[in-house]
């Protein structure tokens, strides 16, 4: 088997599972049965293309050295005479991300599966789908492939929010689906006209991204800008970025526990994905112009959810808007464009995949409570470590991954994109970064917080509200602690947390080179500017010293 | 021992760390967490003092080598165990931010940086491949690292011991080692650690294993909230520590600290607006750890941690580690000509300021705590100054200091455990025949932290301010400031005396009176029950057994005989190996070894001599009003009261930010909330209401959701046209 058929394979099997499972798998075990197989089939599949690609390469290249793709196959044909094509490719920010997917997706199915009550097939069905079209997303290396991917992840989740959710699910359902279609709209505007301006200037129409990469670097400034907001427009939805970040909280609070860890782990990275993928190369000029503006935006919205964070009561509301917080330092670390580094971008891709780690665990854990009290309101806690030590256990673990504490992966990414904006004077520079640490302290603040609230403390349990397994008992009746099947969901996130966080440096040198290789137009533009602006100052300085001259003579 | 064993150090705690862990699982396991961690702590000691020694510098006759003008690489060596972040070579740019285009240029550029390398590269020209950010876990070992190792691991042992006994027959005992563990990981790494983001790991570790054991006794709501205080504040000054390191990589393209160093002193070295802020941003980092005006008050307040913790973590070692990073990096500080004042000052200040609080406190922990934030206070002067004496003073004084405060909290933690968490001296009184061994070893603890004389504090502390006047009073440029500084610590050496023996006369002398206390053993997660009966039920039954207090374990008293020792001999034993450990590290590689006044004042006598008279004043002072006429000690106090009443209050600093920072933030926090909810609230009735209006001119027939998903797809592509049009113009 080569590579190209095993990527096929990652978007095909998921699809194939979905329909087997809607078809055939009508005991409600059989369904999570399925799901559990396939999605840990997928793993092995995707760690084979993992190690595959560390090891040895087609001429003995291997990922950590190679700046493009390093698997690539044009795919079948699509729509021949447009040029569209099923072609896909795999570089090492492609291969982390996807490895972030597929690692997720099993931990996710083992956690759901006491998650519903009924309709599972439904459940694990669109679950199987949504997989589908995230990798999909991912892997995609022709445009149109891509946006399908893209928008093809919002039907999944529209249902299993607005099927699976709580109280307020249809609101929460309908908002999230207009608001991120909406946004994507634009950016599927944009990305069209990118296509239309490339087949004006080569004559013939492809959607092959790296072609229409190169060509549309040539767009003059202005066209750029027009491209780069439309690209945001629906970026920045998903990301989501400050100010369009509201349906966040609400899609969060009222997804099933399942929703709230892909749509924190792997959906949102979508947004950053397609800004670093497309934004930075396509437009160049629009991006190092943009930057400061777009900055602004991350910044704000580090400090202001941040603040938010801090008196909310509803433990899954605070962690969705701690993800918009944590979010707006990846934004600011694709922005932090500079001459000579990129430790921002490297920086905001390892956060992509640090914080679907730390947030989708901490979604998973507070899942657990959830499951068990059947209520997310902070205050009716108190002092869970007494009777659920394990619990608590991981429940501060996770946390302290996601405020960043060095030697847990938060910290690695956080830290580098920070620096990189602190030394990328020439878009971003010193100012945003101390506003951005400033965010280090709020987000340490309110996590302590809710940690505080839950964990610490005399002794508070909710009331049973009359449908878990404990109030038989009455609630005075010690709540059991997290089985094996909870534990074996919450080990592996925890190991991963602690490896990347003590051994970053093989994940960092594999994501150099490309991400070196997506910066460089970026780059360019500054040195273009930089020698321009020289130019001009020598120009001034001849022009001064021949007044100067003319001076004396008179 | 080869010296590149020491990279094992840290991680031995962390293993320890882990099987601690693992222990927590059966209670019955428990037992076993006690020896593992004195294991893995006291192996540390044993490799930190047997293979850190052979990686010295050493002149011709063995002694350690005066590092005066040498290069950090050749006092110290480093030692890598693994990588951490260690980013590929990158290209270096020219300022223009284009690569080199001639050889000349690649050349000079070469010379900018440490180990770049040319390449040639065709067509393209030349490039210059520089190493990336590099921050790995490797271990820088000079004389200071050794000194500051056989703080860590020789404290940490002894306290573990101690802690063994105390912590005995509790619920979270492994939890406790293992905490105590993570603490020795991470505050090894950080002495030890050769680049400043690796000193930061253990920095904000450090800061884990203290909000992990101030929050150990969960249940009660005020550690909760010390253990989250500790960690935020340090958290603010953390924030200035990591900017700092940004702008140290920003200014010398690496985080290494030798490399770091080496450039800094190097007599080419230029300082720019970028040296000139490096030492104040780190400076709030330590500022933040070491409890200094303005952010100390979290260290009170962690005394609600059990007593081990407080005597090993919050007055031993992990509260000096901003004296160690200042005196680490003390040439980076003498780059600035403001940093090393501005130190010295907060020092001076904080001495004072926190000497007069704990002369009114009268819990006995509390009285320890403001102690150690005033006596941080002296280290900070110490390492503050540019003379060679004071900063041996400050990092000599790091070491007495965790001798005598780690046996005073520890003996203050016997005085808890024999009374059932009785600390409030109004309620203890005449204890010295009830509990004879701790009376004495606390007053071991106390003549040293009073700088009586021939104790260790007096040759540290004296150290510190011999080297202050003569900053002070030096034969040229002398600077006048100094002088009052200097003056500022004669006081504060009156006031520790007087609340040292406050304490210690009031709680063991005058006549046999106590009240017990209502936890047992300082814990009351031992009857710990969800309903207030039980417990009190079993505080009664408790109380009927043993209703007076009792001396404490042999387990618990052969750690501070040591203490007791190293508190009484360790300043004239230390004095010669400390003086030589500090110059021959790169605390003074700048720093010139000829005195700046001249040879006939004996500034060093004079210091001694007035600070022994003022220490056995303050001793009487406190022995009249606290011990021989209690009345007349109570008759001052009610004269005066209002002054009192305000430093009982501690200056209301706790209340004046709580009011300044933390409720308008929290303010904040609710308005912004309520605009977001607004925000979500009103454009949902947008997008519900929008289409229904859009459809109802469109279509006036129709309505319902599904149509809005049409009109707005509809709008997009209108939106999609009206941008080719634009773009395309």
């Amino acid at each position: 088997m080569n590579a190209p058929t095993l990527m096929a394979l990652l978007i095909i099997l998921p699809a194939l599972s979905a329909v087997l499972i809607w078809t055939c798998a009508h005991r409600s075990g059989l369904a999570w049965a399925w799901s559990m197989i396939s999605t840990t089939l997928i793993f092995a599949l995707s760690l084979v293309l993992f190690v595959w690609s560390w090891r040895t390469g087609a001429d003995g290249e291997r990922l950590i050295n190679s700046a493009g793709d390093f698997f690539h196959t044009q795919g079948v044909a699509w729509v021949d005479n447009l040029g569209l094509r099923f072609s896909m490719g795999m570089d090492s920010i492609t291969m982390w991300l996807v490895m972030l997917t597929t690692f997720l997706m099993p931990l996710v199915v083992l956690g759901s599966r006491s998650a519903v009550e009924s309709r599972h097939r439904e459940f694990f069905g669109w679950l199987m789908l949504l997989q589908a079209a995230m990798i999909g997303t991912f892997i995609a290396r022709d445009l149109i492939f891509f946006y399908v991917c893209f928008e093809f992840t919002l039907i999944p989740l529209f249902f299993l929010i607005g099927v699976f959710g709580s109280t307020d699910r249809l609101k929460a359902a309908r908002v999230f689906f207009l608001y991120t279609f909406t946004g994507s709209m634009l950016t599927f505007a944009g990305l069209l006209y990118v296509a239309w301006y490339s087949a004006g200037i080569t004559g013939s129409w492809t959607f092959d991204i790296a072609t229409l990469t190169e060509s549309a670097q040539t767009m003059s400034t202005s066209q750029q800008g027009m491209v780069l907001l439309a690209l945001l427009a629906g970026f920045a939805v998903k990301v989501p970025l400050f100010p369009v970040h509201t349906w966040l909280p609400l899609a969060h609070t009222e997804a099933p526990t399942a929703g709230s860890v892909i749509l924190a782990g792997v959906l949102l990275k979508l947004g950053t994905y397609g800004l670093i993928r497309f934004a930075l190369p396509m437009v160049p000029e629009a991006a190092v112009d943009f930057a400061p503006y777009i900055g602004v935006f991350a910044v704000i919205g580090i400090l202001y959810t941040a603040l938010i964070c801090w008196v909310q009561k509803d433990i899954k509301k605070l962690i969705a808007y701690s993800s918009v917080s944590h979010l707006g330092f990846c934004v600011l670390g694709i922005f932090a464009i500079a001459g000579n580094q990129h430790l921002g971008q490297s920086g905001a891709v390892l956060y992509m995949v640090n914080h679907g780690l730390a947030t989708g665990a901490l979604f998973l854990c507070v899942g657990m409570i959830y499951e068990r009290f059947h209520t997310r309101e902070m205050r009716q806690y108190g002092g869970i470590a007494a009777v659920m030590p394990v619990w608590s256990f991981f429940f501060v673990f996770f946390c302290l991954a996601s405020v960043g504490l060095p030697g847990l992966n938060g910290f690695v990414g956080e830290f580098l994109t920070t620096m990189g904006t602190f030394l990328s004077r020439e878009t971003l520079g010193i100012g945003y970064a101390v506003a951005a640490a400033f965010g280090m302290i709020l987000g340490a603040i309110y996590i302590l917080y809710m940690v505080g609230k839950i964990i610490f403390g005399p002794l508070k349990l909710p009331e049973s509200n009359g449908h878990g397994p404990d109030d038989q008992h009455g609630h005075h009746a010690k709540p059991r602690d997290l089985n094996s099947r909870e534990i074996t969901t919450l080990v592996p996130l925890a190991a991963a947390c602690l490896f990347l966080g003590l051994y970053p440096t093989p994940m960092l040198r594999s994501l150099d080179r490309s991400v070196e290789q997506l910066v460089e137009p970026a780059r360019q533009v500054l040195v273009e500017r930089s020698r321009n602006d020289e130019h001009a100052d020598t120009a001034l300085v001849q022009i001064d010293a021949r007044k100067l001259e003319e001076g004396t003579d008179r | 021992m080869d010296v590149s064993m020491v990279k094992w150090i840290p991680w031995i705690s962390l293993l320890s760390a882990a099987i601690c862990g693992v222990l927590c699982f059966r209670r019955a396991w428990g037992v076993w967490a006690a020896p593992v961690t004195i294991t893995a702590i006291a192996a540390s000691f044993v490799v930190a003092m047997l293979a850190a020694p052979s990686g010295l510098l050493r002149d011709d006759d063995g002694r350690i080598a005066d590092a005066l003008g040498k290069s950090p690489h050749d006092i110290g060596q480093t030692v890598k165990a693994i990588d951490w972040i260690n980013l590929n070579e990158r290209d270096a740019l020219m300022d223009d931010g284009s690569p080199p285009a001639t050889l000349e240029e690649a050349r000079g550029l070469a010379d900018q940086h440490q180990s770049a390398r040319i390449i040639e590269s065709g067509e393209a020209g030349y490039s210059v491949r520089v190493p990336g950010l590099s921050a790995n876990f490797s271990y820088y070992i000079d004389p200071l690292t050794l000194l500051m190792l056989f703080v860590v691991c020789g404290i940490g042992s002894l306290v573990a011991i101690y802690g063994a006994g105390y912590m005995k027959g509790d619920k979270g005992y492994a939890r406790f080692f293992a905490a105590v563990s993570i603490f020795i990981f991470a505050m090894t790494s950080m002495v030890m650690g050769d680049n400043l983001v690796l000193l930061f790991l253990g920095w904000e570790m450090v800061g884990l294993a203290s909000y992990l054991l101030i929050g150990y006794y969960f249940k009660k709501p005020s550690a909760a909230a010390a253990a989250r205080k500790a960690f935020i504040v340090n958290r603010i000054g953390d924030l200035g520590f990591a900017l700092g390191i940004f702008l140290t990589y920003m200014r010398y393209d690496t985080v290494v600290i030798s490399e770091v160093l080496a450039m800094a002193t190097s007599p080419e070295h230029v300082a720019d607006w970028r040296d000139y802020w490096i030492p104040f941003l780190l400076m709030l980092g330590a500022l933040g750890k070491s409890a200094q005006i303005p952010l100390y008050v979290w260290l009170p307040d962690a005394m609600e941690g059990p007593t081990p913790v407080s005597a090993l973590i919050h007055a031993a070692t992990m509260v000096t580690s901003g004296v160690y990073m200042i005196a680490r990096l003390h040439p980076l500080f003498e780059n600035s000509p403001y940093a090393l004042p501005t130190v010295a000052t907060i020092g001076g200040v904080t001495a004072f300021f926190a000497a007069t609080i704990a002369t009114s406190q009268f819990d006995l922990k509390k009285i320890y705590a403001y102690s150690t934030v005033s006596q941080l206070g002296y280290m900070f002067l110490g390492v503050g100054m540019g003379v060679r004496y004071a900063i041996f003073g400050g990092l000599f004084h790091l070491l007495t200091h965790a001798f005598f405060k780690a046996l005073l909290f520890l003996t203050s933690g016997n005085v808890m455990h024999g009374t059932h968490g009785q600390l409030d001296i109004r309620k203890l009184s005449g204890l010295r025949h009830l509990m004879p061994f701790t009376c004495w070893l606390m007053l071991a603890g106390c003549l040293s932290l009073a700088a009586f004389p021939l104790t260790a504090g007096f040759f540290s502390k004296d150290a510190i301010l011999v080297g202050v006047f003569e900053q002070g009073l030096a034969e040229t440029d002398p600077n006048r400031w100094y002088v009052v500084l200097g003056v500022l610590g004669l006081v504060t050496a009156f006031l520790t005396p007087f609340y040292a023996f406050r304490a210690w006369f009031r709680v063991f002398m005058g006549p046999e009176k106590y009240e017990m206390g209502t936890e047992a053993h300082g814990d009351e997660e031992e009857h710990a029950h969800p309903s207030g009966a039980d417990s009190h039920l079993i505080d009664e039954d408790h109380h009927a057994h043993d209703d007076k207090p009792h001396e404490a374990s042999w387990l618990m008293l052969a750690p501070l005989f040591v203490l007791a020792l190293g508190a009484l001999f360790v300043g004239i034993i230390g004095y010669k190996p400390v003086k030589e450990l500090v110059e021959g590290s790169t605390a003074v590689i700048s720093t010139g070894k000829e005195s700046l006044i001249s040879a006939d004042l004996n500034l060093t006598l004079i210091i001694q001599i007035a600070s022994g008279i003022i220490a056995t004043l303050g001793i009487l002072t406190a022995a009249y009003f606290h011990w021989l006429n209690r009345q007349a000690g109570q008759n001052l106090a009610d004269r005066l009261a209002g002054p009192i009443r305000v430093l009982e209050n501690k200056y209301w600093v706790d209340e004046i930010y709580d009011l300044a920072i933390v409720k308008p933030l929290r303010l904040l926090g609710w308005i912004f909330q309520l605009v977001d909810t607004l925000l979500v609230g009103g454009l949902v009735k947008l997008f519900g209401w929008l289409p229904r209006l859009l459809g109802q001119l469109a279509r006036p027939s129709q309505s319902g959701v599904l149509h809005g998903y049409g009109l707005s797809m509809l709008a997009g592509v209108a939106l999609l046209v009206l941008l080719i049009l634009l773009a395309a113009r």
